[in-house]
């Protein structure tokens, strides 16, 4: 065990209404990664806005380095070796890589003009120590999510942290690009960095942490050392309760076909064929930027189309916007609820109702008591939880804004419903509770598309599987002879295929 | 702390803000038998009392006059005590803190307004009167009708500057058909349909640019606020257009700017703002139209994706905008019987002004219509309670730049807390 770097004790937190810390313990051990672990709402966040003192704390004290700190913003924090990268990273996109590594840090000649060379000089050896081949002279844009996460680490090497907290750094990396990341994680912790890794894929936990400290409903459950820990105790301390079957997925019988595409294609897809037929989830795997994504926006009326035909339920379907697909019954849940599958500003209701005003019309006015009973009946039935229905979306946890998602969708009473990621950056319980409604809707005859980086997900809960890349459909597999390595291997194929052409 | 010393904080934070309030309003009583007893000099103050004396008035009303200056020491000493113990109160209590939260962000328009005509019934003595009041009123009419459509520019999270143009181009325009047919009755109808049309074309216009071609709100009103002003000036030759008794659809239309209805009480320029707001707040809180302004003005991007036909939309609300400042552009050229080639110039910017420190957020998403007019009755007051003290009108301006500032201020402050 190493040295301790930092430690929490007794943090105490209260917003109004919600106790959001109490007496919770962190400890950071040199060269050790601590992974720190909850459901959406356990407090992680508020845990790590308390260190970088973006909130003050209600009681506790935080020792640095044996000494008591309390910081007022996140620069003071850095400044002291603190370094926190957020999971929207904090990047300029229109500057370069050496402008962002000495963001407010410019160093300057005797003259006071920017010493450009000697800022480009420093950020390619930082780049070099974390591995990644960039010119720092290289826009933000042009630069993978990986790349730019490197980035950011390279920053907090710029500011010599000692402590570096990760907050889902993997979330939005496709898997090859993980491995590489954990790369460069074993490499800070050989330098003897303390790393605070927070995530919601518990995989993980097992491959890079050393230890976890686990937090539930804001309080400290405990800390382990990860060799002593299993998924399954690891789960049951996170939910307080033992998940037994991950995916609840039930055989329906299959019904007539719902949505039938025919030689699509676009700029982003190529001669998509597919059928989708009523009570069925047809997965849709594939890497980040196959087309998934680009497929189900083509669908939604997003993206112009080229040619190709598409019958939904039997008649020609064609949309140019979204409101004409919504009107034909086909509807899409963005992958990003926080981007664009909700109004936070707006309020439970208004965001459920948001699709189907029409439905609860009275001359021009909307009908504010059909509204209420309509949104209450979605709030019991989908089991959201808010203190009320006129609470704003963003004062949500990430599944009940999920399921406030849903409930939109489900308001319209789609035949076709299109589901990008629908358990992205939810807890372990949220997600259950999405499959379970996914399979209610199944039964009911929604045909439903999933489309989803997360492989178990994808083949828990399909009853067949397309596989995409690079805009084609590459195969598909029926539920019983899918796995892992058949998909993956669909994957791979094209891409050997490629590279025996371009040899 | 304990629930009982809780309970103290509260009873004592009550009795200063009653006594408090008590003080200040027998203040403002003393103000109102006795002129502006703040700002008379020592001597015009005896020879006041004098005369209160020799006119046979006694009593407390004489006390209050002579010690106003300390009774308003004591009031704002009481309340800040008052607001001492509330800010104790909400260390401890969540519930007190919430309901601070609340009268601070959602109700704080109101309580401006309820603070401000505190503070300026204290000025003057003819400050707090129905006369007066109809007459503030009457004078926001004009830009209350633009800010409401302002409001739904604001809304979305763009902005129209070009309503004070438009403003005069359709007075412009309506006083021209008055004008060039003096004979012909139905010319006032005309003259009305003409500037309504004109604003509804104008906002079309900035919704066909803004919402159609996706170019800045900003840019694309500044472009029509030229554009419109530079057509009023071709339209009058750069010369006012006057009415004239003689034209015969003097009476009717100058009515919309000069009439009153019950006697002559109430303004016709009041009855069109109260209607018009009245119609905006149905508009934006009972339709579907309003709902989708509020979920574009939120995140336009969630907005498309949840099937909302969002250039339709915002066209509209630009239209809307327009219209407004169409029928502005007749309450004003009626009420001065004259459209003037510089009428409406800067009425954007009261326009704008009204809906901010009416607490509307200019990120668009978030506010209140009704709030709006709030806004508006704030700047009217002040420049109201600024000519009657005879502050000069070039000092007006400059107050009202601070007061803008101290809105956005608050507005910004209450989102980081947030």
């Amino acid at each position: 065990m190493g040295k301790m770097i930092l430690q929490l004790k007794g943090i105490d937190k209260s917003f109004p209404g919600v106790h959001a810390l109490r007496e919770v313990d962190l400890n950071v051990y040199e060269g050790e990664v601590m992974a720190l672990l909850g459901e959406n709402g356990a407090g992680k966040s508020t845990l790590m806005k308390v260190l970088t003192g973006v909130l003050a704390r209600d009681g506790g004290e935080i020792l640095y380095q044996g000494k008591p700190v309390s910081y007022r913003n996140v620069r003071q924090a850095q400044d002291d070796g603190i370094a926190i990268i957020h999971q929207e990273l904090n990047l300029i996109p229109k500057m370069r890589i050496y402008e962002n590594i000495f963001l407010g840090r410019e160093r300057k000649k005797k003259s006071g003009a920017l010493d450009i060379r000697t800022m480009i000089e420093t950020t390619r050896e930082l780049l070099e120590r974390v591995r990644v081949q960039l010119d720092p002279r290289e826009r933000i844009e042009n630069l993978s999510i990986a790349q730019q996460q490197m980035v950011e680490i390279a920053k907090a090497l710029l500011l010599d942290a000692k402590v570096i907290v990760m907050d889902e750094p993997t979330d939005a990396l496709p898997d090859e690009e993980v491995d590489s990341l954990f790369g460069v994680i074993r490499q800070l912790k050989a330098q003897g960095k303390g790393l605070i890794y927070i995530t919601h894929r518990l995989k993980e936990v097992f491959e890079i942490c050393d230890r976890a400290t686990i937090l539930r409903d804001g309080s400290f459950i405990g800390e382990l050392p990860v060799r002593e820990l299993n998924m399954e105790n690891l789960v049951s301390m996170m939910v307080g309760r033992e998940l037994t079957e991950q995916f609840p997925y039930v055989k329906t019988a299959r019904g007539r076909e719902m949505l039938v595409v025919k030689g699509l294609s676009n700029a982003h897809v190529h001669d998509i064929d597919l059928t989708l037929y009523a009570g069925e989830v047809l997965g849709v795997a594939g890497l980040v930027g196959s087309g998934r994504t680009e497929l189900a926006k083509t669908l939604y009326g997003l993206y112009p189309w080229e040619k190709g035909e598409v019958t939904l339920n039997g008649k020609p379907y064609r949309a140019e916007k979204p409101s004409e697909a919504i009107a034909q019954g086909l509807f899409y849940m963005t992958e990003d609820r926080k981007r664009n599958g909700l109004v936070m500003l707006m309020d439970v209701a208004g965001n459920i109702t948001l699709s189907s005003l029409s439905r609860i019309r009275k001359g021009m006015s909307i009908d504010a008591k059909a509204e209420r009973e309509i949104v209450s009946d979605y709030i019991e039935k989908i089991n959201i939880r808010t203190p009320s229905m006129r609470q704003r979306a963003r004062n949500l946890s990430g599944g009940n804004q999920q399921k406030v998602v849903l409930s939109k969708a489900l308001m319209t009473e789609p035949n076709v419903l299109i589901l990008d990621e629908p358990t992205r950056g939810i807890d372990v319980g949220a997600k259950k509770e999405i499959y379970h409604l996914i399979n209610e809707m199944k039964e009911r005859g929604v045909a439903i598309l999933m489309i989803s980086s997360e492989m178990p997900e994808i083949l828990g809960m399909s009853d067949r599987i397309l596989v995409l890349y690079d805009g084609r459909v590459r195969g598909e597999l029926d539920r019983e002879e899918a796995t892992q390595e058949k998909i993956m291997s669909l994957i791979l194929s094209d891409i050997q295929r490629k590279e025996a052409v371009s040899v | 702390m304990n629930s009982q010393s809780k309970a103290i904080l509260f009873v004592l934070m009550l009795v200063c803000a009653i006594l408090g309030l008590a003080l200040a309003a027998s203040v403002v009583n003393a103000c109102h038998s006795f002129d502006n007893v703040l700002f008379l000099d020592g001597a015009a103050r005896s020879a006041r009392v004098a005369q209160a004396v020799e006119a046979g008035e006694t009593g407390l009303k004489l006390t209050l006059f002579q010690n106003a200056f300390w009774l308003l020491g004591l009031a704002i000493l009481l309340l800040a005590g008052a607001l001492w113990c509330l800010a104790r109160l909400n260390k401890v209590s969540e519930r007190s803190r919430g309901i601070t939260k609340l009268v601070l962000t959602s109700y704080r328009p109101l309580v401006i307004l309820v603070l401000v005509t505190l503070v300026f019934s204290c000025l003057h003595v003819r400050f707090f009167t129905v006369g007066n009041f109809t007459n503030i009123l009457r004078q926001i009419s004009h830009y209350a009708i633009l800010a409401a459509g302002v409001y739904f520019a604001i809304l979305l999270g763009g902005i129209d500057i070009s309503v004070g143009s438009v403003l005069a181009f359709s007075g412009a325009m309506g006083a021209f058909i008055l004008s060039r047919m003096p004979e012909n009755s139905w010319s006032a109808l005309l003259a009305i349909g003409a500037a309504l049309l004109i604003g509804i074309g104008a906002g079309l216009a900035n919704g066909f640019f803004i919402a159609r071609c996706g170019l800045q709100p900003m840019i694309v009103t500044l472009a029509t606020m030229s554009i419109f002003r530079g057509l009023t000036l071709v339209l009058t030759n750069g010369a006012a257009i006057s009415l004239s008794k003689k034209m015969a659809g003097y009476g009717l239309f100058t009515g919309l700017g000069q009439g009153a209805v019950l006697w002559g009480a109430l303004p016709i320029p009041i009855i069109l703002m109260a209607l018009i707001y009245a119609l905006a707040f149905y508009l934006l809180n009972r339709t579907a139209f309003g709902r989708h302004m509020y979920a574009i003005g939120g995140n336009e991007e969630a907005s498309l994706l949840s099937g909302i036909n969002v250039q339709k939309v915002k066209t509209l609300a630009y239209t809307i905008s327009g219209l407004l400042a169409g029928v502005a552009g007749i309450v004003v050229t009626a009420r001065v019987a004259s459209a003037t080639p510089t009428a409406g110039q800067s009425y954007e910017m009261d326009a704008i002004a009204a809906v901010v420190i009416g607490g509307t957020s200019l990120r668009g998403g978030e506010g209140k219509v009704l709030y709006t007019i709030i806004g508006a009755l704030i700047i009217g007051m002040l420049n109201n309670i600024l000519n009657l003290t005879n502050v000069s009108s070039y000092y007006q301006t400059v107050v009202k730049g601070i007061v803008i500032l101290a809105a956005v201020l608050l507005d910004a402050k209450s989102v980081k807390k947030d």
